[in-house]
């Protein structure tokens, strides 16, 4: 009898899995494995006006750092140095930073008055209406992208595994993690993580 | 971080007042939108008599604090109590939460208006009657509308140590104990749920898990929403959630981060009645590490 049971069970799900499962994946669901890899090229404007474009940097190894300079969690890290100090140790091995600043309320006076307050010496590229962030699916402010010298996606994540900036010990920093791997040539342990942060705050959609 | 450890000092007349009404809260610019208070359903405690202890939250209109799982943004609020020896603190109960869908996709998951998180507290077998004992709440959040600003309190309060435990706040717990899940079992007693089925399959050659969950019901909902609880070891993607009359189909594509070893995946039905009450069930998944490719058949 319960066996019975369970065999109807089975039969239910597996009908869902036909008629939802594949169907919505196809049609809604999230990207598929190798679409979730690559990364989107893309030419936005930095802080002083100059074009930068993704495919211009073929054959490096690109950190994107999503920030938002309202955001708690972005200030915390930068109040901190870890970004500055990040892309100033991996710079010296060929490594490109470059962040980006979705925030639709905010343009390049305000990239550039924040790049300046921060002294930040990488490019912050205004992506104000969103596209580039929706292309890549950043949710939070720090969100963090690794692209390899063959322009797939080698990390994307959390700065660290540190969301409260309350460890006092054992922190982990993933990008760091991420570009040692790809940099020797190897496997990047921990490809994905859960970003943590603010929301990005993407323009807002008429209802 | 200004404002970050502010004293929430309501609390001790409150608790022996009763609970008293919300003041009325639409925080000013660089005002801290939400205040935390600390309530205990026992004016007095007895030796070996559990109780419970809460921490009230009270969010300014258009702010949000997040669920344990705050969605694709945001950070779990969290309450630490620091209690005698002998004390025992169990896990925390969250209110059944609320979804916010912010541009761009990014889903939030949390609480407006009101919260209270609890939690229940075993009391050692030998206490000296008439005596006082502190109990301590530390609480954290993150409150967003459109931007974010972490807060936090330190909440004291002192409670008395009788030969029988002396109730205390019973109508505001009682509400907030009837905001937490249930179980499925207990929905289905209750005449909500007819079935529930659930499967996880691991794709072959593929780091994803895709789960299913059929659910019929009694009666057709209003709404059904899910609400993935991963911890860190485990990422999920948006669900789809499908009703159609008395059917829901819920479908999710999870796979492990390779941040630590847990496999198990908690997650929450979430359904409002066509009267528009709440109610929800949690389901739980083992997500498996990546398949490993298979050999090629010669």
């Amino acid at each position: 009898m319960k066996t019975l049971r369970v065999v109807a069970a089975a039969a239910v799900v597996l009908a869902v899995i036909g008629t939802y499962g594949w169907r919505a994946q196809a049609q809604t669901g999230p990207a598929s494995e190798p679409a979730r890899k690559h990364a989107p090229d893309f030419t936005l404007t930095d802080q002083k006006g100059n074009t930068v474009k993704l495919s211009d940097f073929k054959g490096k190894v690109v950190v994107l750092e999503w920030t938002n300079p309202d955001c708690p969690f972005v200030q915390r890290h930068y109040k901190a140095g870890t970004m500055a100090r990040l892309a100033k140790a991996y710079a010296a091995k060929g490594v490109v930073w470059l962040a980006i600043n979705t925030t639709y309320y905010m343009n390049r006076e305000k990239d550039a008055a924040w790049a300046e307050q921060q002294q930040i010496a990488y490019p912050v590229l205004g992506d104000h209406d969103g596209k580039i962030g929706k292309a890549y699916g950043a949710k939070s402010s720090p969100h963090m992208f690794v692209i390899d010298a063959k322009g797939n996606i080698a990390y994307r994540g959390a700065i660290d595994n540190d969301a409260s900036g309350e460890k006092k010990e054992g922190v982990v920093n993933y990008v760091a993690l991420a570009l040692d791997a790809v940099l020797a040539g190897k496997p990047v342990a921990i490809p994905e993580t859960k970003s943590y942060g603010c929301s990005v705050k993407y323009p807002p959609e008429p209802t | 971080m200004r404002g970050r450890w502010r004293v929430g000092l309501w609390l001790l007349t409150a608790a022996a007042a009763g609970f008293a009404p919300a003041p009325t809260a639409r925080a000013a610019a660089g005002e801290e939108p939400v205040q935390a208070a600390f309530f205990a359903d026992a004016s007095a405690v007895a030796a070996g008599q559990p109780f419970r202890v809460g921490v009230l939250f009270r969010i300014a209109p258009e702010w949000h604090i997040y669920w344990k799982y705050p969605g694709d943004a945001g950070l779990a609020t969290a309450v630490k109590f620091a209690l005698p020896k002998g004390f025992v603190a169990g896990e925390l109960h969250w209110p059944l939460p609320q979804s916010f869908v912010q541009p761009g996709d990014v889903a939030g998951y949390g609480y407006t208006g009101e919260v209270m998180l609890t939690a229940e507290v075993t009391t050692p077998e030998d206490l000296p009657v008439g005596e006082e004992f502190a109990i301590r709440a530390r609480a954290s959040w993150l409150s967003c509308r459109d931007i974010c600003r972490p807060g936090g309190a330190e909440l004291n309060a002192r409670l008395a140590i009788a030969a029988q435990r002396a109730p205390a706040n019973e109508a505001l717990f009682r509400e907030w104990t009837s905001r937490l899940p249930q179980t499925e079992k207990e929905c289905t007693a209750a005449g909500r749920v007819q079935s529930v089925v659930a499967a996880a399959q691991t794709l072959p050659s593929s780091a994803d898990t895709k789960i299913v969950i059929a659910i019929a019901w009694e009666r057709k909902p209003a709404k059904v929403e899910f609400f993935p609880a991963p911890t860190e070891a485990v990422l999920t993607d948006k669900p789809t959630v499908n009703t159609s009359e008395d059917r829901t189909a819920i479908v999710m594509t999870a796979r492990r981060s390779g941040v630590g070893a847990a496999d198990r995946l908690e997650c929450l039905v979430v359904f409002t009645l066509p009267e528009g009450e709440r109610d929800g069930f949690p389901v739980e998944f083992q997500i498996p590490a990546a398949n490993v490719p298979a050999p090629a058949r010669p």
